[in-house]
């Protein structure tokens, strides 16, 4: 007998999302692609560093395990060995799979793929695709799931945005409830397994450099149903941010290695910071160490205690027209509406929140506690400890994406859980809860503004979590989410149109910050030591004997709950993270 | 402080009549005009005072790399997010793109892009995911040559632009050119030009074509859309005769 293919609906159209959906495809599913937007305008589209791996076409003797070594020591050990390992052994695969789909990378003389080298690797890993990789990317994954959509095997959705999962009375994830962006339309669709793939959360936070629908709410609203959240006290800053047109855009820190500088200025002269404290590794640290040493050099360097001085990255000694390709990604992301010619004029910079390396927990195989669901890429907490190496989370996204793909469809069949079992009176019940949430957003009165709540609660988040924490601000800020909760309770929705309205999913989404906000604040303040991204002056060390452990946050009526048993499980010696 | 006039034509949706309204908006240093429209978003008020619904747009990674917030600033298809308000002396007007079907406001629906992709097989066909084993071989020249063909954001703005776009013609726009001299000058892409060129050859492909160039002046990626359209009608007219002889 014919057997029916698994459905799985994955969430999400960015490098993560498309990834899954091939594979799903490959094992025989077929699947249903949802996305805010068309592919295209995914926030993979903006990465311009490239993707990591050990391909060592530069003949440095580079090789996956070192590869793997380097990304543990940069996430300060909090990422579980094995599933780094796995990663970075199928890396160069990787690559290779993209070359084939049609991304143009970077050649050398000999036309094999040209490394660029970043922050804590000691060999030149980084695959890049002229001045932005990320546009390739997404245009070739694009281009593999129109193939499998003429093939009927993929249904892609754009426009429609996920707000809940389907959950039956045995706690299993049974599809989700979706809403179309235009039509607002609520509707319930049932799946053999559902894999999150919606990106992390930076834009909770004020001052990121990250796309504006990067908020967490897919994460937050799987975590108000019971999906465990891990690590989400680490947040990923980026040293090198400029403002262009009032939104922080990140450069590419590769582009620093190709002849770049980084300095501070002191009594009118350059001082160049990372190259002084770091000199063995040139300067090229990672992210967290660069923004802390920068950031206090800018307090140090200035003329009066409260001014600060500027940093700056220079690129003025390269050759103009050596340059055009050697830093393409850096100049393209100075173009003309930064009004910078960053090759005459070196180009003040400031940090930025750049990405998230806490999302929701999953196992070896990407699946989440609850049964039938499945997260990878951004939304997924797994391959990144407490830093992120550039170049490492498309490849996360990619690889993540891929084995939750495979297993989400291998493993429906077994489950018993197919699609077609699932109730319509589950189905309606969860259309209706979402029907009343609208009803309730509808229904608030006031005269607050939720616009302006959300940008508090960025700037409140961004002044307690920021690069360095303290217990009693945090503390504090628990108390000021709470506040801006309440007050959001009295903002009402300035939009009352049924068709295409843009308030009524904002509204949504910001009832749901909240509660992320609250765990990321918690977390912070639960987990007692200093660690990558997560630093406290007050303990400045980090304590693997109380604190080599995965911070898991679950989600309560009265606050988040954490747990702090699973222990990271590592063979390698946990070395200091010296450079 | 100094403001901005900013003229937006609204229209709730497909099937209602456009109104203009006309909005005062403080500026802020290097503002953007996407940053303006959110400024507005978050207090709509119009000019002289009254409450109004926020403008409907899209906009998303605010860095010219998705696409999302192409629309006409003053009468040009432009990303507003990689627009300087300060650029503009006088008021400055927003309109959807027209060569789209409206959603609501500045939002339009571009889905015909996608169908257009999917339409001309842009994609090379794999034989699977698993590791083959050959990364494809090319020369740093030829990868320079290509990819400046490589960085279409699907902002639709060359659609825009383009006198072949039009109720007329199923022609899409010169995206598509972009994006199939990118696969074209692949090695494994090379291996499925020719269904390619032949499709690009039929309905609403390269003969749609009148080669005024206004696509490329508009593209905000500074894609050499003229030398695509020129370079694949020719190789389109050789893959025909190719075929007429050897089938
Ligand atoms: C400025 C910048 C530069 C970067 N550079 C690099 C780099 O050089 N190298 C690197 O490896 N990484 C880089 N990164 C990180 C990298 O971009 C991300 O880790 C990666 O793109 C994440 O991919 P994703 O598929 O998980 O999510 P995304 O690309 O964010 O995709 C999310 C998808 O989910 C959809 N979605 C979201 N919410 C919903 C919902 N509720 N319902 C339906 N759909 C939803 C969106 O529409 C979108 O399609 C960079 C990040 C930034 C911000
Ligand atoms: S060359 Fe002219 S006719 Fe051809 S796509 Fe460009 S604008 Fe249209
Ligand atoms: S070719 Fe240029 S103008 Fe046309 S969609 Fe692509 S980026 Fe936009
Ligand atoms: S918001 Fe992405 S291109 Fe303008």
């Amino acid at each position: 007998m014919h057997k029916a293919s698994p459905k799985i609906i994955v969430v999400g159209a960015g490098a993560a999302g498309m990834s899954a959906a091939l594979a799903a495809v490959e094992e025989g599913a077929s699947v249903t692609l949802l996305s805010l937007a068309e592919p295209f305008r995914a926030s993979s589209a903006r990465l311009r560093e490239g993707i990591a791996a050990a391909l060592d076409t530069a003949g440095e003797g580079d090789t996956a395990a070192m590869h793997a070594a380097e990304t543990l020591r940069c996430g300060d050990y909090l990422a579980h060995e094995k599933r780094v390992k796995g990663m970075c052994d199928a890396a160069p695969g990787i690559v290779e799979l993209l070359a084939r789909m049609g991304v143009g990378f970077d050649r050398t003389a000999e036309g094999a793929i040209r490394l660029g080298k970043c922050g804590g690797a000691t060999k030149r890993r980084l695959a890049r695709a002229g001045r932005s990789t990320g546009v390739q990317v997404l245009t070739a994954l694009a281009g593999q799931i129109l193939h499998a959509q003429s093939a009927e095997r993929v249904h892609v959705m754009p426009g429609w945005e996920f707000i809940s999962l389907i959950i039956d009375d045995s706690g299993a994830c049974r599809g989700v409830v979706a809403q179309n962006l235009r039509n607002m339309e609520i509707r319930p669709l049932a799946a053999d397994a559902v894999i999150i793939c919606a990106g992390g959360y930076p834009a909770l936070l004020a001052k990121h450099a990250a796309s504006v629908e990067s908020d967490g709410a897919a994460i937050a609203a799987c975590y108000a149903q019971g999906a465990a959240v891990a690590n989400p006290e680490f947040v990923q800053f980026s040293p090198y941010a400029i403002d262009a047109a009032g939104k922080l855009r990140a450069l590419p820190e590769s582009s620093l290695a190709e002849g770049g500088s980084v300095w501070v200025e002191r009594d009118g002269r350059p001082w160049h910071v990372l190259e002084e404290f770091f000199h063995e590794s040139s300067g090229l640290v990672p992210r967290d160490i660069a923004t802390r040493a920068l950031w206090k050099a800018v307090r140090d360097a200035a003329l009066t205690p409260d001014s600060r001085a500027n940093a700056f990255v220079d690129i003025t000694q390269l050759d103009p027209d050596a340059a055009a390709q050697l830093v393409a990604p850096f100049l393209d992301a100075c173009d003309a509406l930064a009004e910078l010619d960053a090759l005459r004029e070196p180009v003040r910079i400031e940090p930025a929140v750049f990405a998230t390396m806490g999302g929701l927990w999953v196992d070896a195989r990407h699946a989440s506690n609850i049964p039938g669901l499945f997260a990878a890429g951004g939304s997924a907490c797994q391959y990144h400890g407490a830093c992120i190496m550039a170049g490492n989370e498309l490849l996360a996204s990619i690889y993540g994406g891929m084995v939750a793909g495979r297993y989400a469809a291998c493993t429906a069949e077994r489950s018993g859980r197919a699609a077609d079992s699932v109730s319509s009176d589950l189905m309606n019940a969860a259309k209706g809860r979402e029907e009343d949430v609208v009803a309730h957003i509808a229904a608030q009165e006031g005269s607050e503004n939720a616009h302006l709540i959300g940008r508090e609660l960025g700037e409140l988040l961004v002044e307690s979590v920021w690069l360095e924490k303290d217990n009693a601000v945090l503390k504090k800020a628990l108390e000021k989410i709470d506040e801006l909760g309440s007050r959001f309770s009295k903002a009402q929705l300035p939009d009352r149109a049924e068709w295409a309205n843009a308030e009524l999913p904002f509204m949504r989404r910001m009832r749901r910050r909240f509660d992320l906000a609250r765990l990321i604040v918690a977390a912070s303040l639960g987990r007692d030591e200093s660690r990558g991204a997560h630093f406290k002056p007050a303990l400045p060390l980090r304590d693997d004997a109380k604190w080599h452990c995965i911070t898991r946050g679950t989600w309560s009526a009265s606050g988040p709950v954490l747990d702090f048993s699973e222990r990271v499980e590592i063979e390698a010696e946990l070395q200091k993270r010296e450079y | 402080m100094e403001t901005a006039l900013i003229k937006v034509k609204r229209q709730d949706d497909p099937e209602d009549l456009p109104y203009w309204e006309l909005f005062e908006v403080q500026l802020e240093p290097g503002m953007s005009v996407a940053r303006a429209i959110e400024v507005v978003r978050e207090n709509p008020m119009t000019a002289d005072g009254n409450r109004t619904a926020p403008v409907a747009h899209e906009c998303s990674c605010m860095e010219g790399l998705c696409g999302a917030c192409a629309m006409l600033i003053n009468g040009k298809a432009r990303l507003a997010c990689s627009t300087l308000v300060d650029e503009f002396d006088g008021p400055i007007t927003l309109e959807p793109l027209a060569k789209f079907p409206l959603v609501r406001d500045l939002c339009v629906d571009r889905s015909r892009i996608m169908e257009a992709l999917a339409r001309s097989e842009c994609w090379i066909p794999l034989d699977g995911l698993h590791v083959a084993g050959c990364i494809p071989v090319y020369s740093q020249r030829e990868q320079m040559k290509t990819s400046v063909f490589s960085d279409c954001i699907s902002c639709g703005c060359c659609s825009e632009a383009c006198p072949q776009v039009n109720g007329r013609s199923a022609f899409a726009g010169a995206f598509i050119f972009s994006h199939i001299m990118a696969l074209n000058a692949h090695p494994l892409g090379l291996q499925s030009r020719d269904p390619r060129l032949a499709l690009l050859g039929g309905r609403g492909g390269v003969a749609d074509c009148a080669g005024a160039e206004n696509c490329e002046s508009v593209c905000p990626r500074g894609i050499p859309l003229a030398a695509a359209v020129a370079r694949l009608q020719w190789e389109v007219a050789l893959n025909s005769i190719r075929r007429y002889f050897w089938g």
